[in-house]
Formats: C-alpha cells, sequence, structure tokens
C-alpha cells in the first residue's frame, strides 16, 4: 500500500489536526494506521463480509465530517469505533427488518479463516442473527472482539449497568437457543 | 456454557482484510469524499447569503434616484400650451 510518508510517525492528534484542514495525506493515514481495526470490529459484529467494505467507507467518510465534534484527539481509534457500530447497528437492524419481511433468514455465511471450526461459527452467528442489535452488538464486542466492559458501554453509547444487563440476556437467549 | 462456540469464533474471525482489499476501499473512500456534496448548513449560508446580497442591491439602486432620465430614455413629447400662455398670461383672449 501508498501510506508510507512521514505522517507515519505523527500522532492522531496532529493527523486529526491536518484533516480538519482538508489534508488528504493525513486522511490516508488515519485510514492506514485504523481501517484494520474498523474492520475487523465490523467483520466480528456482523458475521460475514457482504457490506465490510460500505461499512467502513461509510466509517471514514462520517468520521471525517463528525471530526470537529471529537473532544479528545487522541481518542480517534475509539470515535471510529463508535460511527462503525452506529453502523453496523442500522445495517443488522435493515436486515433483520427485511428478514421479517420475506419471512426467511438471511444465509450470508461466515467467511472463515479456519474451515474446520465453521460449524460452530455458523450456528452461533446463525444464533445471533435472531437476537436485536441491542444485545448481539454488546456481546459480540465484549465476548468475541474482547473488549472491556468500559470499553463496550463507551462503544454503545451507554451505561456500564446497561451494557453488562444486555450481554447478560444476550447470553442467556443466545444459550437457551444453541441449547447449552 | 458457550466456550466450543466463543472459541471457534475467536479462532476464525479474522477480518479478510488484506492490502489490496485496503488499497481498493481506501481510494473509493477518498474519491467520495472528494465529491461529497456540501453540507446542509453550507447551503443554507449560501442561500442567506444570496438573499442578502439582492437585497442590498436593490436598495443601493433605489436609493440612487431612480427617476432621473438617461441617455436612452425617448425624448418626452412637447407639451401643447394655450396661445394666451405664450405671452405670460398679459393679453387676456
Amino acid at each position: 500500500m501508498s501510506f508510507a510518508n512521514p505522517s507515519d510517525v505523527l500522532s492522531d492528534a496532529l493527523l486529526l489536526e491536518r484533516m480538519q484542514r482538508d489534508d488528504e495525506a493525513a486522511f490516508r493515514a488515519v485510514y492506514a494506521r485504523h481501517a484494520r481495526y474498523v474492520a475487523g470490529v465490523v467483520y466480528r459484529l456482523v458475521g460475514d463480509d457482504a457490506d465490510l467494505d460500505d461499512i467502513v467507507q461509510e466509517t471514514f467518510l462520517d468520521a471525517t465530517s463528525g471530526l470537529k465534534s471529537l473532544e479528545d484527539p487522541a481518542s480517534l481509534r475509539r470515535w471510529l469505533a463508535v460511527v462503525a457500530v452506529r453502523k453496523v447497528h442500522s445495517l443488522l437492524a435493515r436486515r433483520r427488518r427485511r428478514r421479517w419481511l420475506t419471512w426467511s433468514l438471511l444465509q450470508v455465511a461466515p467467511l472463515l479463516s479456519n474451515p474446520t471450526d465453521g460449524q460452530a461459527v455458523e450456528e452461533l452467528y446463525d444464533a445471533l442473527d435472531r437476537l436485536p442489535a441491542k444485545l448481539r452488538i454488546p456481546w459480540v464486542l465484549s465476548r468475541i472482539a474482547d473488549e472491556s466492559l468500559p470499553d463496550v458501554a463507551v462503544l454503545c453509547e451507554t451505561s456500564l449497568a446497561t451494557v453488562k444487563r444486555r450481554i447478560a440476556l444476550a447470553e442467556e437467549r443466545l444459550a437457551r437457543r444453541l441449547g447449552c | 456454557m458457550l466456550n466450543r462456540y466463543l472459541a471457534a469464533a475467536r479462532a476464525t474471525m479474522d477480518p479478510p482484510w488484506d492490502a489490496s482489499r485496503a488499497e481498493r476501499v481506501l481510494e473509493e473512500t477518498v474519491a467520495r469524499r472528494s465529491r461529497r456534496p456540501p453540507s446542509p448548513a453550507l447551503w443554507i449560508l449560501a442561500f442567506t447569503g444570496g438573499a442578502i446580497a439582492a437585497l442590498c442591491i436593490e436598495a443601493v439602486s433605489g436609493s440612487a434616484g431612480g427617476a432621473s432620465p438617461k441617455s436612452s430614455d425617448p425624448f418626452p413629447a412637447a407639451e401643447s400650451a394655450p396661445a394666451d400662455a405664450l405671452d405670460g398670461g398679459k393679453q387676456a383672449g
């Protein structure tokens, strides 16, 4: 990738300042630094990569236009994740609505790095597809993406207590669905 | 409870995100970023500015004495005067 430039060694705060002046090189540097992380969050939440490119694109576009509301420049990575989680929330809600309309499950099998675990992961995401996004997202962020509970609360833009309650509820429903 | 599923998901759910995909998405994002329409606030600002400018132009042209004749105006038609008006009305009849 053609990301190698002096911006690689700059802090997020400095890049942010340049991005606010519409500096494309700074935008590219921020993308190079954080796109993989954003893609990972999105992929684990959604369970497939059908909309991955679109969500990563939208995340960086929206994050750019909302930069002025970013109080702490050092939290750029977290800000990007918050925007990505919002996008995933909308996507999952759309998918659920579509499923209700068509009375069928959306069958987009997860693309797996290791096909031997495919069955278990497929069953898990099949069960996750039946959960509302507000339960699914904190559960996946906490259990699969391994984010800390306070971080999950920040990413879901809700309180720690609410996040704990939702994760517990999601866990209960998943266990019932998967027969654990 | 869900350990088997969690272990499988954690082991396998690495995003399919290689350099070429990242590059392609970046170029599309940069292209979309450069052709993004201005925000609604900018449109409102532009319309307000335009309206104020139009009002100013109208006010300035109005106060500059719109009644003064211009060289391109048609010459006014001569008014006919009564014959007794020629001598200042000294002679009656």
